[in-house]
């Protein structure tokens, strides 16, 4: 696999960039855990926190029920019943808008079109429900074979991993989420972009592989993502399992913000930046200190550390007051 | 464009250590005006507080400055008053301090500064070997580096070779040297960004210290380095010792050379300590707080307490918003909307006229006898410490703003002593206040300061402004080419008054302001003194 980072010839895969992607990999949680947080801390201003994502995102492909299918009947049930404004549902296939419209007699729900003059009624049976998307958000998976474009990057990305289960491919999941700077998603983007990776002659950056549902829009997303600026999820799937925040304003917004506090957090910062803004995540450092142990265990299998980065990763040891 | 972060790791990896050189420089004539300097500094209590900051940042400056010796210091100490006056004032002790640094500050200006020598020396052998190399500097002090090559009138020393800010650091290209004088210090005099420790883009720091004046402890801060357990934490830099921080696996290793000239002290072999070790250990007044400093110009600036909002134009997206007064305000222009005060409504149109008539009556009078109308305006309660320097600085013509006394208070004495109010026949309108009332309001707009209003009123005035903003949307780009450009709120807005657009030339934060010096227009020169 190759590697470019904003335009420059191509390399191999740096250091740096695979020890992120490496870091990412072995993060995922053992169901149960504590939750943990980590900080991680850059000489320079970089892609890191997708290089992580990346790397925490090919671990799901390896992992069974690490898709939405499961959860989506269910989230469908939830909307149904409580028919938030705004929400609309699209078919594969069928045209046009749906709206929620009451429950069958099996309590499935039933969707008609708003506008239509047909008063016709759609019910939303379990084995249906993956051909409904939310409008506006992914679909939960893709058919006919189809996969997430770039596919054949990921089998690529780390040395030890495992096989991908190809069903992954084809189906969205909501569990690894990337909080973006603080000053909006176009600088988290763009940064993204200006890495790009080259195997067997395709290129594909870092901003098309992690799939972004608003990057790569009408196929699947294995990526949430979380606008630290407007504080809005791009999909209201239930809390992620971890969230690698981009900068030192998305990290702290995110450690304590509201609906990630079991969410493992990863902050990646970097240190050219004014000294107050690195006291205040130092002192968001010491402050889990009262609650959170020190948690060395995951940096032990990964690749030597490049010399440059700064990990320092905590473990809840206590219940937060 | 800023180095890539493969070529950054792959710079830093190639070598396990960096080197600090580092020039400690010791002077016996100029430790004797430090000794002296900082015995008044740290005894000057009290109603002397004032001259006590002014020599404070003078010395400071002295310290991180490559600086000619010229008659600053001299100047600032006659100020004080003859060295009976002072003896009578501050006591023998200070007195005799007095007249040590009055000598010495007069013997230093037959001198070269030693740090300057260094400076040009290490700068013509980094030229002749080839070697790329950057000076990390305050903005202000780059004219004292320029200076060490007349001949060449600065040629030597191009722009591109200034680094002013963590965000220029930032975007600064790998290099070979950082020159950097004085030690290194998170904020205030000298600062500069960890960065340099913790993110280097270069191989070599050399370092031109005055001697005793070591790094601030902790400098080369890392957030990680929190939560690492005690003893993996780096040592203090201060000492002359390698500086390594394991969490990131970066070493410095330090080579101290030390130098003195072959002057004799006045005190004998005393050492040389660290000043700012010092200063930061003094009272800081009960009101003064931590503030950010938006320089707008060469001369000028504004101070705001952490955490406030500013109106903000970014020029780039053409956006105006509410925003911390961060190193993203760099380049922007900031926005203060002078409001008029309803109270004071119509002859405000009537810019610069109130301060013309107080400014000719002030230098009539001062003219006519400096003494009598010093003591006038004591006896009315006007107790400044160097109160004829302010009345000479007073009476200067308005430039970007109205010199005039800070407080509102001593503002009313000097128009009532000097007898100036509306005359009976005048329209009943401007009655509705005093003269000093309009003519105060005058110097506040000067300033870019709000009228004092209630949070409420002031949450309503902040929307309005961003409504009555977007009303001037085609001027605002029509004047994007200035360096600063004020425009009146278009009639018909909820608000009266203008806007007053300032392009942001730096930020710099960790200075301690009185509460009631923020949020104005105010002079660098003024401002130093608050910087720690």
């Amino acid at each position: 696999m190759d590697f470019s980072e904003v335009g420059s010839t191509w390399r191999s895969v740096p250091s740096w960039a695979s020890f992120l992607i490496e870091f990412g990999f072995a993060w995922p949680a053992q169901p149960g855990a504590s939750r943990r947080i980590a900080i991680v801390s850059m000489p320079c201003d970089s892609a890191a926190a997708g290089l992580i994502v990346l790397g925490a995102m090919r671990r799901c492909l390896e992992l069974d029920d690490a898709n939405d299918v499961g959860s989506h009947y269910q989230r469908l049930l939830e909307l149904a019943h409580k028919r938030p404004n705004g929400v609309s549902l699209r078919h594969a296939t069928l045209p046009g808008c749906f709206v929620f419209d009451g429950f069958d007699p099996n309590r499935n729900p039933m969707v008609k079109q708003p506008r239509s003059k047909s008063s016709r009624r759609i019910n939303i049976p379990r084995a249906s429900a993956m051909d409904w998307r939310i409008n506006g958000e992914a679909p939960v998976a893709v058919r006919n074979g189809q996969q997430v474009p770039n596919s054949q990057f990921y089998a690529h990305l780390v040395k030890q991993g495992g096989n991908i289960r190809p069903s992954n491919l084809s189906e969205s999941h909501s569990q690894i989420c990337l909080a973006g700077r603080g000053v909006g998603a176009a600088p988290t983007r763009g940064c993204m972009a200006d890495i790009r990776f080259r195997v067997d002659g395709c290129e594909a950056n870092l901003s098309q592989l992690l799939t972004v549902q608003r990057w790569m829009p009408g196929t699947i997303s294995r990526v949430n993502f979380y606008n630290a600026r407007t504080e809005e999820f791009d999909r209201q799937a239930g809390r992620p399992q971890v969230v690698i925040a981009d900068g030192d304003a998305s990290f702290l917004r995110v450690v304590d913000g509201k609906g990630f506090e079991h969410s493992d957090v990863v902050g990646v910062i970097h240190r050219t930046m004014e000294r107050d803004r690195l006291e205040a995540v130092g002192t968001k450092v010491r402050s889990l200190r009262q609650w959170y142990d020190r948690d060395g265990a995951i940096l032990n299998g990964l690749p030597e550390r490049p010399r440059g980065i700064g990990i320092a990763v905590l473990r809840r040891s206590q219940p937060c007051q | 464009m800023p180095v890539t972060a493969s070529r950054l790791f792959d710079f830093l990896d190639d070598r396990p250590s960096r080197s600090i050189e580092r020039y400690a420089i010791a002077s016996a004539a100029f430790g004797d005006l430090r000794h002296s300097l900082r015995f008044m500094i740290v005894n000057l209590v009290g109603d002397a507080t004032g001259i006590s900051d002014r020599l404070r940042s003078l010395l400071s400056e002295w310290l991180t400055v490559p600086v000619r010796f010229d008659n600053t210091v001299l100047l600032a100490l006659r100020e004080m008053g003859g060295p009976a006056a002072v003896e009578s004032r501050w006591g023998r002790d200070i007195r005799s301090h007095y007249d040590d640094a009055c000598r010495t500050a007069q013997e230093l200006m037959e001198l070269e500064n030693p740090v300057r020598a260094t400076l040009a020396n290490v700068i013509q052998t980094l030229c002749g070997d080839g070697r790329s190399f950057r000076i990390f500097c305050h903005r202000r002090s780059r004219e004292h580096f320029e200076s060490l090559f007349p001949a060449a009138n600065g040629a030597a020393l191009h722009g591109s070779v200034f680094i002013h800010s963590v965000a220029e650091y930032r975007e600064a290209e790998l290099f070979d040297t950082l020159l950097k004088v004085g030690p290194l210090r998170s904020r205030g005099w000298g600062s500069a960004p960890d960065a340099l420790l913790t993110a280097p883009r270069f191989d070599t720091l050399i370092q031109v210290v005055w001697s005793g004046c070591g790094d601030e402890p902790g400098f080369g801060y890392d957030p990680v380095s929190e939560s690492l357990p005690a003893g993996d934490t780096a040592p203090d830099p201060g000492a002359v010792a390698d500086w390594c921080a394991p969490g990131l696996q970066l070493k410095w290793e330090v080579q101290e050379t030390r130098s003195r000239d072959n002057t004799i002290r006045l005190h004998g072999d005393l050492p040389d300590i660290n000043e700012f070790e010092v200063f930061t250990k003094l009272a800081q007044p009960t009101d003064a707080q931590r503030s950010t400093l938006v320089q707008v110009d060469d001369c000028h600036g504004i101070l705001y307490p952490p955490h406030s909002w500013v109106l903000g134009l970014d020029t780039v997206t053409n956006s105006i918003d509410y925003r911390l007064p961060g190193e993203s305000l760099e380049g922007m222009f900031l926005i203060l909307p002078v409001v008029n005060d309803a109270r004071l409504a119509g002859p405000q149109a009537e810019n610069g006229n109130f301060s013309r008539i107080w400014k000719e009556k002030l230098k009539a009078e001062y003219q006519r006898d400096p003494a009598a109308l010093a003591s006038r305006l004591r006896d009315a309660g006007l107790q400044l410490l160097f109160l004829q320097g302010c009345i000479e600085r007073w009476c200067r013509p308005p430039s970007t703003v109205i010199h005039a006394p800070q407080s509102m208070h001593h503002f009313e004495i000097l128009i009532e002593v000097l007898g100036l109010d509306f005359g009976p026949n005048e329209p009943a309108r401007r009655r509705g206040a005093t003269w000093w009332q309009f003519a105060w309001d005058e110097i506040r707009r000067a300033r870019g300061e709000a009228i004092q209003t209630g949070f409420q009123e002031q949450q309503a005035v902040d929307e309005q402004a961003l409504v009555a903003l977007r009303a001037l949307d085609s001027d605002i780009r029509a004047n994007l080419g200035h360096q600063a450009f004020h425009l009146p709120i278009p009639a018909g807005e909820w608000l009266e008054g203008e806007f007053r657009f300032y392009k942001v030339l730096a930020v710099e934060e960790g200075l301690m302001a009185p509460a009631d010096e923020l949020k104005k227009l105010c002079g660098l020169e003024r401002i130093d003194q608050w910087r720690v």
